[in-house]
């Protein structure tokens, strides 16, 4: 079974296999470690590694090819920053539950949308009162 | 127990027994100075709501540092010893901390460790939240909105606040832009430029500090009506430039984007509707310019110099009343 995705901010090795892996679509950590040259090269093991933490995260699924594991991204980039950016939202909203947050609507609070189409009409009859 | 432990332990116990009776005072004072009245921009209404939180705190580091005084200046040689002159009443005192009742100092080493956890535990969220915005910006798109930093991020669907007590900026999630119209979005971001212009973070990082001197649900109480002042402050204000119905759809429209990812629980939606209502059926909404933090700065100096010209009556005050209470 693949590990559940686990949607946290990626260290800075981490960022730049996935940007390979991205790019690739199906990738062996051979594969990989050639693409990264100049100050990006790593040593091989090291992205062995790091690509078996991206694989026990959820973000990349492998299967055995030969000897070695090779592994294709399980989200796009675009999905992948999404579902972070929803996580990284809910621990923003309740780390600043104790300490308040200048937010545009209370997240804390819920409406029903009775009361929005009532807010809804109040706007309207007051636009058309004006004219 | 050194003496200077047991004053110590007395200080915490005086702070925590001053900031609990005033913590309600202040709400009360912070519910009456912060109601809509006819005339009274919500700016000055968030003034005094924020004034009035502070009372708790200042109260308490007034009442403790009045009593800390003669011991502080005796220590430093500045003035003779007095303590000859109370044996007859309870002695708060570094040099002879141990006179002090057992009792306050066991209420303090509670408030004490109090203070701590709740001092600790806020930092942690502090923290938590900077770290989770850095990383949210670090996926976004910077952008510039009325004078300040934007960056819109993708997803988070419920985001659009304005944060950072130096380095003001505002973050909004491109969800919440595709859902609002261009004026609507527009409004949504003046409104939190207004926040910035305001220094609400700062204030509300502030209220945060001075929070940790009263009960829990008396902070939250204040901290909420002052947030809800301020937010009225940033419509109306918003509502200049970009016209009141503008900013009230777009209250709507963030909150109706909301509800459609919170499963549609139920709750009142009272500062919502005093909000729209505030905008669209107010005759001439009244705008003023923030001074709260203003005045923050001329209280506890105030304080300050209160407290050095009459620490020695509050000492004695203090004392007096805690041999009532002994």
């Amino acid at each position: 079974m693949e590990p559940k995705v686990v949607f946290e901010p990626l260290g800075e090795l981490e960022a730049t296999v996935m940007e390979v892996a991205w790019s690739l679509s199906s990738s062996t950590a051979r594969e990989v470690c050639d693409r990264l040259t100049g100050p990006r090269e790593r040593a091989y093991t090291t992205i062995m590694t790091t690509m078996d933490r991206l694989h026990r995260k959820g973000l990349l699924a492998r299967e055995k090819d030969g000897q070695a594991w090779r592994y294709r991204p399980t989200l796009s980039r675009v999905e992948f920053e999404r579902g972070l950016a929803d996580g990284l939202a809910d621990e923003i909203l309740s780390a600043h539950g104790a300490t308040g947050l200048a937010a545009l609507v209370d997240a804390a609070a819920r409406v029903d949308e009775e009361l929005l189409d009532q807010l809804t009409a109040l706007i309207e009859r007051h636009r058309k009162d004006k004219r | 127990m050194s003496p200077e432990s047991t004053f110590v332990l007395a200080c915490a116990g005086l702070a925590a027994i001053v900031g609990g009776v005033a913590g309600p005072l202040a709400v009360r004072l912070a519910r009456r100075v912060s109601a809509p009245a006819p005339g009274r921009a919500a700016s000055t209404r968030a003034d005094a709501a924020f004034l009035s939180a502070l009372i708790p705190a200042l109260a308490a580091l007034g009442v403790v540092g009045g009593t800390l005084m003669p011991s502080v200046l005796t220590a430093a040689g500045l003035v003779a010893d007095h303590c000859d002159d109370h044996g007859h009443h309870v002695h708060v005192c570094l040099a002879h901390g141990a006179t002090t009742p057992g009792w306050l100092a066991a209420l303090g080493a509670v408030a004490l460790a109090v203070y701590a956890t709740r001092a600790g535990l806020r930092l942690a969220d502090v923290i938590r939240g900077a770290r989770a915005t850095r990383a949210l910006e670090r996926l976004g798109v910077r952008e510039t909105h009325a004078g300040f930093p934007a960056t819109r991020v993708p997803g988070a669907p419920r985001l659009c606040f304005a944060t950072g007590v130096f380095r003001r900026r505002i973050v909004y999630s491109a969800a919440l832009a595709d859902h609002l119209s261009a004026s609507e979005l527009s409004a949504a971001l003046a409104h939190e430029a207004a926040h910035l212009r305001r220094r609400d973070p700062l204030v509300l990082a502030i209220l945060s500090v001075a929070g940790l001197f009263a009960w829990p649900s008396v902070a939250r109480a204040s901290r909420a009506l002052f947030l809800a002042a301020a937010e009225e402050a940033c419509d109306a204000e918003a509502a200049v430039t970009h016209g009141p119905e503008a900013v009230a759809r777009a209250l709507v429209a963030a909150a109706r984007l909301q509800l459609s990812v919170a499963n549609g629980l139920s709750l009142t939606g009272r500062t919502l509707t005093a909000r729209v209502s505030a905008l669209v059926t107010t005759d001439g909404l009244c705008v003023a310019p923030a001074r709260g933090l203003v005045h923050a700065w001329v209280l506890p100096s105030a304080l300050g110099v209160a407290v050095a010209l009459f620490g020695a009556e509050v000492h004695h005050a203090v004392e007096t009343v805690l041999s009532l209470i002994d």
